[in-house]
């Protein structure tokens, strides 16, 4: 049967057509539906993989060439065809899957439309080879523009294979809105990779010509597909979640939020087994992250969501790429509580602080990019300020002390005046009186043991550089580019690099109060000493996750202790802030304010004690901002939870803000009680682990 | 200029004026004193920080008259180092100064007299003789709870009045508030000024080392002149330029009619709180419950643990619990001497008055927190 016929009749002399309404040609019809189906070589290997596991396949091999432009090659060992469906799979609306319309509420196939074979067909050159189990031969058809060309039998095992060979070449118009080679591979890996997270029981394998991008045999379950496609980075601390709320379950895969990126791309989101795009989904999830992942950053995270069939409709968009659920709220909470509630165990947070001591990673815990810039540059701080000096003798505490903190003097600072007469300032620290006092607080400091101590022997293993550790977290960045098949398969390489690599040394607890405190640097960080490690704290970070972390706790039981004025204080607020602040007077109550709020004037009565009166009026003017009902798109948690953050960043110590050893030993008992507290509300890391093996190296001792 | 003075003498007008000379500001001079030799036996020592001026006259013997500016500490330093009682100190080109004493010779540079900012004169204000006891009392019982946010100016000082019999200071954060009267015979004011708290800290110093007279003026802003508080002790003039802002009505804010009373031991009261604040935080508070026969402390924090005690107490007017900064009531109750004090509550959002059984006439209020 040739399913099209010559449309030549249909035509009419172009010049008297102007206008007029015709009935398009059904070639064009093809190539019309097509287009809604067939957007680039990517939504062909999509829709051949989907048959495949349709089929039942438990080996699906993926070929393609030149970014799947000239050839797509799909082979699976599932069900096959007889010679009579393989004619009709080819045929518009023919399917095996669905036979009434109530059957789309309780797929269980990938496909349902019967448009994918004929669509793809209508704008290549298809050939498919198919043997059912129970057959002795294969069919091998050939179709050319839309129409079969070729019908025979052929030997072959059972099983399908389907070639899509020059996509598009009877569509110049559309041929030409493809991208280069590798942008279509990459589109065709991030498919590939996609199907296979939801698909772990299937083994798949894709091949850009003779390069291998993905192989990823039959796994136990989710979680170990999730690792093995995610790359040995991000999979490592990959942490497996459920939940289950209204009807809805959740199933996710989370990676630390050090991991977390500058764009979507890592949030990958199934309903069912089917990848989807949803906002609200990503949001959910984002949420569910909450703080510990910065504004305008996205965590990596594999999140599944299974909904009863009759609360998802999967028909509505031609690519099947998104869905909509009849109760969408009820879905994206589910996803947001399981997500938030495995976020607050802060799974991974252990194991950043388990890296032992001499252990081989410098892991500047958490951040990315900024932590690892933030590495990069103390590094070569360090390198720098540090220059030529040898160890220090042990016990040469005064010396070391200025070894240890050297400074770059500050343009405006004034040096000591000759009138002082003193010794010139070395730079211990800052400028000023205070070198001294941090000098005899580090002579002070208890079991303070110079940095030259040996260290036992065991912990000396060949450690790291700077540039490894931070060309490390800066390819988490490349994550985020166009080109994921590139960053997989680094992945891959990466994978049994770590495998083979030791692991870390300690898995004993890290308690912030068994560090030992050596000293302020300018102010911001406290520089601390752990059994073989020097761990640096951003003092400001710390403090502002224990604060936060308090008033969460007391915001939730309505108990955020508030300080009551004396004269009520008129703050001097926009009129839009006050409007937005009026509007949430109970969340503010909640807080711990009293105020009254008017067309004209704010007038303060009381504000939580945590916050820091001087800076009352920026943080209510922030506050505003924060609970600002941006579109009803923000839960209401969500908004106070903004809330919280800015009460407690406004109620922490500064960077600048000099600490008693009191106040650092309060804070560093506070921070092991404290969840949550390798990073700030605002997802900056809290700590910076250096290993007194790396210090070594770097003085080469190693 | 050429004089020999006596170190203690000279020591004298140095060690306050060095307190007050500005190493931190952008106008090297004001790290500078100013000396002055005038007719035979007169030296004038003076030092600004352009809020707060001193100025002594020191008795001298004068070779030659004539002035100059020499750094404050470092002039201090080497005057007190000094082996021998009588110091020589002479000009010599290009505004260096020699300074001898016994065998000992030092050169400091130093800058010309006449760029030293004008040191405010007390030529056109009448000064009162009151007592430097009372006066310090006042101080002490009220600088403590000035409060330090620098951008609240108005409240970066104690507010003096006075009618000439009775003075009164008074002094806020916004949280907490003392206030003391005092029969004080200072000038009589029309209205009352704010006296900046480092102002005070300073008067404080001068009255530390000055007998129990001293005399004190006040420049108020009608006068059209920058409004000054003067204080002379001896022959050691402090100027201390006021806080020209609008203290608030802190009347209104001093319960007047308090329903509830507890008497309680302060020094039993001060204690139990201290033990308290280990449990508590600034940013927690401490609470107390009033019973009949008691008043019960108790703090928690729930990354340290949780006191309680129960203290012996008078108390009238029923049962209330009600939660405090523990800092600001320490702080009120260590600078009271009584045995036993009042405090005075309303509800547990109502400002509590604590004041000393014994004296009337001094007060704190502090604002609840709500825990
Ligand atoms: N690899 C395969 N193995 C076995 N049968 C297949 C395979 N590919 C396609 N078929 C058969 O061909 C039919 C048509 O496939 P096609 O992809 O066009 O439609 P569909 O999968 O039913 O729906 P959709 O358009 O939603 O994908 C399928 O219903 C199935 O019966
Ligand atoms: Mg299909």
């Amino acid at each position: 049967m040739g399913p099209r016929v010559s449309a030549d009749e249909h035509r009419e002399d172009p010049a008297d057509s102007a206008g007029a309404i015709e009935v398009l040609p059904p070639e064009m019809i093809d190539q019309i539906a097509a287009g809604e189906v067939v957007e680039r070589p990517a939504s062909v290997v999509k829709e051949l993989v989907e048959n495949a596991l349709d089929a039942g396949a438990t080996h699906i091999t993926v070929d393609v060439e030149e970014g799947g432009k000239r050839l797509i090659r799909v082979l699976d060992n599932g069900r096959g065809m007889s010679a009579k469906e393989a004619e009709l799979s080819l045929r518009r609306h023919a399917t095996s899957k669905l036979r009434s319309i109530d059957d789309l509420f309780s797929l269980s196939t990938m496909g349902f439309r019967g448009e994918a074979l004929p669509s793809i067909a209508a704008v290549s050159n298809l050939a498919m080879i198919t043997r059912r189990r129970d057959a002795t031969a294969a069919t091998r058809l050939a179709v050319q523009a839309g129409a079969i060309a070729e019908r025979r039998e052929v030997g072959a095992p059972v099983g399908t294979q389907i070639e899509v060979a020059d996509l598009l070449h009877n569509v110049p118009a559309r041929q030409k809105f493809l991208k280069g080679e590798a942008t279509e591979a990459s589109h065709i890996t991030e498919a590939v990779s996609r199907l296979a997270m939801a698909h772990p029981e299937v083994h798949f394998r894709l091949r850009h010509g003779s390069r291998t991008s993905i192989d990823a045999p039959r796994a136990k379950d989710g979680l170990e597909r999730a690792k093995k496609l995610l790359g040995a980075r991000a999979g490592a601390d990959l942490h497996a979640v459920e939940g289950y709320e209204q009807g809805v379950r959740v199933r996710a895969y989370l990676a630390s939020p050090a991991r977390a990126q500058t764009t979507a791309r890592g949030v990958q989101l199934f309903v069912g087994r089917r990848w989807v795009r949803d906002r609200s989904l990503l949001h959910a999830v984002v949420m569910g992250y909450g703080e510990l992942v910065p504004k305008g950053r996205y965590p990596v995270a594999v999140v599944f969501v299974d909904a009863p069939g009759e609360r998802v409709d999967v028909n509505v968009h031609p690519q099947k790429l998104e869905v909509r659920f009849s109760d969408q709220r009820a879905v994206c909470a589910a996803v947001r509580h399981a997500v938030s509630r495995a976020v607050s165990r802060a799974p991974w947070v252990e194991g950043a602080l388990d890296v032992g001591a001499g252990s081989l990673r410098m892991e500047p815990a958490g951040g990315g990019a900024r932590a690892s810039e933030m590495a990069a540059r103390y590094a070569e701080a360090r390198a720098s300020a540090l220059g030529p000096a040898d160890r220090p003798a042990q016990g040469e505490r005064r010396g070391l002390s200025e070894v240890a903190f050297p400074v770059a003097p500050r343009g405006e600072q004034v040096g000591p005046s000759p009138a002082e007469g003193g010794a010139p300032n070395r730079g211990v620290i800052g400028a000023g009186g205070r070198g001294g006092a941090e000098r005899g607080r580090v002579a002070r400091a208890p079991g303070f043991t110079p940095a030259s101590d040996p260290v036992p022997e065991r912990d000396h293993r060949p450690a790291e550089n700077w540039a490894r550790v931070t060309g490390d977290v800066a390819s988490d960045e490349s994550d985020t580019g166009d080109v994921p098949a590139a960053s997989i398969d680094a992945r891959a390489g990466e994978a049994s690099i770590s495998a083979t690599g030791p692991m870390p040394a300690s898995s004993a607890g890290f308690a912030f109060s068994d560090l030992t405190y050596l000293g302020q640097l300018e102010r911001t960080y406290l520089v601390c000493e752990a059994a073989g490690e020097l761990v640096l704290l951003d003092q400001h970070a710390a403090h502002e996750r224990v604060v936060f972390e308090r008033l969460r706790e007391r915001y939730q039981d309505r108990k955020i202790p508030a300080q009551a004025l004396l004269f009520p204080r008129e703050l001097d607020l926009e009129a839009g802030e006050r409007a937005s602040l009026a509007e949430h007077a109970d969340t503010l109550a909640g807080l711990g304010f009293d105020m009254d709020l008017t067309d004209e004037a704010a007038s303060l009565r009381a504000y939580p004690a945590d916050l820091r009166e001087h800076e009352l009026e920026k943080a209510l003017s922030e506050l505003a901002g924060d609970l600002a009902d941006r579109g009803g798109s923000r839960a209401v948690e969500e908004r106070s939870d903004r809330a919280i953050a800015t009460i407690a960043c406004h109620g922490s110590v500064r960077a600048g803000d000099q600490l008693t050893d009191g106040e650092v030993d309060a804070l560093l008992a506070a921070l092991d009680e404290t969840p949550r507290r390798t990073h700030c509300p605002h997802g900056r890391p809290v700590l910076l682990r250096i290993s007194v093996a790396e210090i070594a190296r770097r003085f080469g001792r190693t | 200029m050429d004089i020999r003075i006596q170190k203690s003498e000279f020591l004298r007008g140095l060690r306050l004026a060095q307190n007050i000379a500005d190493r931190k500001s952008t106008m090297p001079m004001l790290a500078n004193v100013l000396l002055r030799a005038s007719g035979k036996n007169e030296l004038l020592v003076a030092a600004t920080d352009l809020n707060i001026s001193l100025s002594a006259e020191l008795g001298s013997q004068n070779e030659s008259e004539g002035g100059l500016t020499l750094g404050a500490k470092a002039l201090y330093d080497i005057v007190a180092s000094m082996p021998d009682d009588e110091v020589h100190l002479a000009r010599r080109e290009n505004n260096w100064a020699e300074i001898r004493a016994g065998k000992v010779r030092y050169r400091l540079a130093g800058m010309p007299d006449r760029d030293f900012p004008q040191v405010p004169t007390t030529d056109d204000v009448s000064f009162s003789q009151v007592s430097a006891k009372t006066l310090r009392e006042m101080i002490d019982k009220t600088l403590f709870s000035v409060c330090s946010d620098e951008t609240r100016f108005h409240l970066n000082g104690v507010f003096f009045e006075s009618d000439g019999k009775t003075a009164c200071m008074v002094s806020t954060d916004g949280h907490r508030l003392s206030k003391i009267e005092r029969s004080l015979e200072a000038p009589a004011l029309s209205a009352g000024i704010i006296i900046p708290k480092k102002g005070v800290a300073e008067i404080k110093r001068s009255l530390d080392g000055g007998g129990d007279a001293c005399e004190l003026a006040v420049q108020t802003p009608a006068q059209h002149q920058t409004p000054h508080f003067y204080l002379r002790t001896g022959t050691i003039t402090l100027a201390v330029k006021l806080i020209e802002s609008e203290f608030p009505p802190y009347d209104q804010v001093i319960p007047k009619e308090n329903k509830r009373r507890a008497t309680i031991d302060r020094g039993i009261f001060l204690d139990a709180l201290k033990r308290a604040q280990l449990m508590s935080s600034e940013t927690r508070g401490v609470k107390l419950a009033l019973e009949d026969e008691k008043v019960e402390v108790a703090g928690d924090n729930p990354d340290v643990g949780e006191v309680h005690e129960e203290l012996p107490a008078a108390c009238e007017g029923g049962k209330l619990a009600i939660g405090f900064n523990p800092k600001y009531v320490v702080d009120l109750l260590s600078h009271m001497d009584a045995e036993q004090v009042h405090v005075e509550l309303g509800d547990e959002l109502d400002p509590c008055l604590i004041r000393p059984a014994e004296d009337p006439s001094y007060l704190g209020v502090v604002m609840p927190m709500r825990i």
